[in-house]
């Protein structure tokens, strides 16, 4: 039987994706929590006073950061490797996961990352703009949990699974 | 200025394609100056057509000057009729260079 995957390959690839398991829940907690409340631009000033949920902001926008880090610099790349494939520059690692149909759109995935920068809220001078920014990394959530969620539908398919030893 | 006819050429067409014709757009900061190396690409992007999301402008112009112009350090400012005029946009208009 020919095997379709390279199986030293196969503990880094799954390390990988239960990291990203574990950062998708600790992001969708504060996704739900933060978003359950209306976001308005009279919310967004209030966070200039409002302390407690201003450090809320900053856990979502660095769980959302730590997930799109992770995904782009460890878990495509490592289930590239795991497929034969060694894509180094980001735009390449993007390119593959966007042939392999876990990713919809390199464009996106590479855009949202200014959405951090935007979300600085100790030196927002434009509340509509942090507004428009906070909703849209409510938007884009959900493009990251989907790349994990298809690359956890390959791990399966391939039926992969840590040695005893490892 | 530092930025290459290409470099010019390719974000031009992406502000042309995400703001439309009338879109200006300047280049500040280091790469303004010729003894430099390296360094960002300040750009800022004015349109006078108002945006419905501006962050997502943002992004997709960002998204768009990565895929051209390659993984590097870009740093993108929209300027549209709902934009506060705050001083860095006169800094960026003042000291910057339209491509």
């Amino acid at each position: 039987m020919t095997l379709l995957y390279l199986p030293e390959h196969v503990e880094p690839a799954l390390l990988a994706l239960d990291l990203a398991r574990k950062e998708v829940a600790h992001l969708r907690y504060t996704h739900e929590t933060l978003f359950s409340q209306a976001i308005t631009t009279h919310w967004v000033v209030a966070l200039a006073v409002d302390q407690e949920m201003a450090e809320k902001v900053d856990a979502f926008v660095g769980r959302f950061a730590r997930l799109q880090d992770h995904i782009g610099e460890k878990l495509i790349p490592r289930f590239a490797a795991l497929l034969g494939e060694s894509p180094k520059a980001m735009l390449d690692v993007l390119a593959f996961a966007e042939k392999m149909q876990w990713l919809d759109s390199s464009v996106q995935f590479v855009g949202a990352r200014k959405l951090r920068n935007l979300l600085v809220h100790e030196y927002m001078s434009d509340a509509g703009l942090f507004l428009d920014a906070l909703l849209n990394a409510r938007d884009a959530t959900f493009m990251l949990f989907n790349v994990v969620s298809r690359i956890e539908a390959k791990s399966k398919e391939l039926r992969l699974k840590l040695s005893p030893l490892a | 200025m530092r930025l290459t006819p290409d470099q010019v050429q390719a974000i031009r067409q992406v502000a042309q394609r995400e703001l439309g014709e009338d879109a200006r757009v300047r280049v500040f900061g280091s790469q303004v100056l010729d003894d430099r190396l390296g360094g960002d690409i300040d750009l800022l992007f004015e349109t006078d057509k108002s945006q419905q999301n501006r962050a997502s402008t943002i992004c997709r112009l960002y998204g768009a000057l990565v895929m051209q112009l390659g993984d590097r350090k870009i740093d993108v400012l929209l300027k549209d009729p709902n934009t506060p005029d705050v001083p860095i946009f006169q800094i960026a208009k003042r000291t910057g260079v339209l491509l």
